[in-house]
């Protein structure tokens, strides 16, 4: 493992943590890369600074977190009650009583829509707004944003915080990085546990190097030379060319401590929770800290609720009801509670997008196993900062919450959304040729 | 750490443990006594609640040996598997209970003597059976859920040994049902409408107790151990989950989330006289009684972390 500093971690436990960021290769990194391509349109003044999409991987069921309906059979309402939020007439269901607090600083869509059912297809249509096939497949929301900001010289511009790709099950979601802008604009994969240790699996390539050994360039640029061979096998073909910005990320103080949580008060860290997804979600405010421009906060890298191996997503065709009370919405609620309120408390929201949601809904009729399956027809977002106007309902689904009242909102948009408010405005988008089609949806805005 | 009334407990001595346990090394060994000779130096009481484990692990569903000596519970053990894990509370020591499993296990529960216990494991994709051994020894049931994409839930062996309560789906709502000690001759309990679950058996196995939304949101139930008329026993706003009766039968513990989070609750038997134990901003879960009946065993998130800790609800 390619160790770059540990850290002694304070905690509140009778006994310290060790805290390591591991390195190891650079996949197709854009940071560092020339910023020419940047047009005069491309350079208008954005709202969000940064962007964080919370990637609710497997699909929630939005009738038992923020879309419930009460006075539905109970073949299809749940047993969870509803519960008031801040916003005059909107409920949400107990499990989310920290989001329904917070209502009136943020906006919810409820009427999406997607045309996919199954994971890998709508996994690629939430993240870069089309279908996976036919090919080519088109850049992910982050790399678009990637190739308009370029990034900082130490920093990725777009980075995906999982255990690697997101997958279902044994096969990668295409629609995880740079499409048709290349790989180039992947992202870079950083995974964080629990406890807060922050890991880069792609630079396992690496074992054995330790750059915090090596008094040089010369010396990393040796100890590299013995492995190109590694990432060739690899496909990293773009290695050569970040090979500079990964030297930086390795060795640049600043740029390590992004990824440093034990730099984070105990309270902080506490806030969030001691959970992959909490740990994550504050790692994800020091890399806006820090300048990235797009994250993407998975929940888990795999959607499969329980199944051995992955890790517990939203895909709750089992024990939906269960996962929900016991696991998922106290995580996240806690979670992202933090992240909101971090944000607001650091100034950071206004220039920050926060983006919530999944790939799709969940079947409003209780399946025949009294869990709830795959719904495309019907789902919901949760946008805050970065120059959306908060407290909006935005949308709304029908009694049963089975399908949205006139128009849906498509992933396509939401994309498009994402994009104009990071500066990318049509002439620009269509320059970039990407999202292709898409509308802003205006009442966020 | 979860706020209560304050009270005493026992100091638990260090003996034979409840389950068959390897050889300990030389270094546990010293850790063994370090912990008695601080117990031994501490006064005879501790002031509730105690945190039993420290390591801030996702924990949910812990459950008393018979004789008070070791507590097993379910953790997050890495981001993909749920881990039936042993806490020896003489010296604070954990260790898996089945050290070789490779599947997520959790939900157990033991018989009311410590013989026989029950659990569930992943068998395959969104596919969760019901194993039932005896403790140490042969797999007395291996119970398939009938189809994919399914699993049985929250599994209670009657006091007798003859039975096990468990929930399981039934049309698009979720039942009791009742089987035979080897997993056979499958009854239906309840026929109600929405989720029934967590039943948990009255000490002289007469009863069961479960979580119902049968009217609504998750309310609390009592009925008699063969099916029939439920008894409604709560009746507040949002979940009522997870009862078990006291060691003597006279009381219910819960969780509820009637005070806008989860707290734990007692209430007598007969759903009279609720009583709040815990009144922490943050989480208070799994309640599970110690054979004395003096005390609970819960999952408290603190800091946010989640640890095991003992509560006394005198």
């Amino acid at each position: 493992m390619f160790d770059v500093g540990s850290f002694r971690t304070r905690t509140c436990g009778t006994h310290g943590r060790r805290s390591f960021l591991r390195l190891a290769g650079s996949l197709g990194l854009a940071w560092g890369l020339p910023l020419s391509r940047v047009s005069a349109a491309e350079t208008k003044t954005p709202r969000a600074k940064s962007v964080i999409f919370v990637f609710l991987w497997g699909g929630p069921s939005h009738l038992d977190t923020c879309d419930p309906k009460p006075d539905a059979p109970v073949e299809y309402r749940g047993p969870f009650s509803a519960i008031a939020t801040r916003s005059p007439g909107m409920h949400f269901t107990e499990l989310v009583p920290r989001l329904a607090d917070r209502s009136d600083r943020y906006s919810i869509i409820r009427s999406h829509s997607t045309t996919e059912p199954g994971h890998p297809d709508a996994g690629t249509m939430a993240l870069t707004g089309f279908k996976e096939i036919p090919a080519p497949v088109q850049p992910n929301f982050g790399s678009i944003i990637a190739r308009h900001r370029g990034g900082r010289a130490t920093l990725p511009p777009f980075v995906s915080l999982a255990r690697g790709v997101v997958m279902d099950s044994g096969r990668r979601i295409e629609g995880y990085g740079g499409g048709t802008l290349s790989s180039a604009y992947d992202p870079l994969l950083v995974g964080c546990s629990a406890e807060g240790d922050v890991e880069i699996p792609a630079l396992r390539l690496l074992d054995g190097l330790n750059p915090l050994r090596i008094r040089d360039r010369v010396g990393l640029v040796s100890q590299l030379d013995a492995v190109p061979r590694a990432l060739e096998r690899a496909g990293f073909d773009t290695w050569d060319r970040n090979f500079q910005s990964a030297y930086d990320l390795l060795l640049n103080p600043a740029a390590r401590q992004a990824f440093d949580l034990t730099r984070e008060s105990d309270a902080t860290r506490a806030r969030y929770g001691y959970t992959m997804f909490g740990q994550s979600s504050l790692l994800a405010r020091r890399l806006v800290e820090a300048g990235v421009p797009y994250i993407q906060l998975n929940y888990s890298r795999h959607p499969e609720a329980i199944n051995t191996g992955f890790e517990f997503g939203w895909d709750t065709h089992l024990y939906n009801f269960e996962l929900l009370q016991d696991q998922h919405c106290p995580i996240l609620d806690r979670a992202y509670a933090a992240l909101f309120d971090d944000l607001h408390e650091r100034g950071l929201i206004d220039q920050t997008l926060v983006v919530m949601m999944g790939e799709f809904g969940r079947t409003p009729r209780i399946s025949s196993h009294a869990a709830r399956d795959h719904w495309p027809p019907c789902y919901f977002s949760i946008w805050a900062g970065g120059g959306v106007k908060p407290g909006r309902v935005i949308g709304t689904s029908d009694r049963l919450g089975e399908h949205p009242v006139g128009e849906s909102i498509s992933p396509l948009m939401v994309g498009t959304t994402i994009a104009e408010l990071c500066g990318l405005d049509t002439q620009a988008r269509a320059e970039m040729n990407v999202l292709a089609g898409g509308r802003v949806i205006d009442a966020l805005l | 750490m979860p706020c209560c009334n304050p009270a005493t407990i026992e100091i638990v001595p260090i003996s034979v443990g409840w389950l068959s346990r390897s050889p300990g090394s030389f270094c546990a060994t010293l850790v063994a006594l370090a912990a008695l000779l601080t117990a031994l130096a501490a006064p005879v009481s501790a002031t509730e609640p105690v945190q039993l484990t420290r390591d801030g692990r996702l924990k949910f569903s812990p459950v008393v040996s018979h004789d008070g000596r070791e507590i097993v519970y379910v953790e997050l053990a890495d981001p993909t598997i749920y881990r039936l894990t042993r806490l020896n509370l003489a010296d604070g020591s954990t260790k898996p209970l089945h050290p070789d499993a490779r599947t997520s296990e959790f939900e157990p529960a033991f018989s009311a003597d410590g013989k026989i216990y029950a659990y569930l494991k992943t068998s395959g994709v969104l596919r969760v059976n019901l194993i039932i051994q005896e403790v140490g020894g042969a797999t007395l049931g291996d119970v398939p859920p009938a189809d994919g994409f399914s699993g049985m839930r929250s599994p209670a062996i009657a006091p007798d040994r003859k039975h096990v309560v468990y929930s399981f789906h039934d049309g698009g709502h979720q039942q009791l049902f009742e089987v035979d000690i080897t997993g056979k001759a499958r009854r239906a309990l309840t026929t109600s409408r929405g989720i029934n679950n967590w039943p948990a058996y009255s000490p002289d196995g007469a009863e069961v107790v479960f979580g119902s939304s049968r009217d609504g949101d998750f309310e609390i139930y009592r009925m008699p151990a063969s099916g029939g008329d439920a008894q409604r026993l709560t009746f507040s706003p949002g979940q009522d989950i997870r009862p078990r009766f006291s060691p003597d039968g006279k009381q219910i513990a819960f969780t509820t989330h009637r005070d806008g989070n989860a707290e734990v609750y007692v209430m007598q038997s007969d759903g009279s006289s609720p009583r709040r134990l815990t009144t922490s901003p943050d989480r208070d879960d799994y309640p599970a009684w110690y054979p004395d009946g003096k005390r609970l065993v819960i999952v408290s998130e603190q800091g946010g972390r989640h640890d095991l800790y003992s509560i006394s609800v005198e």
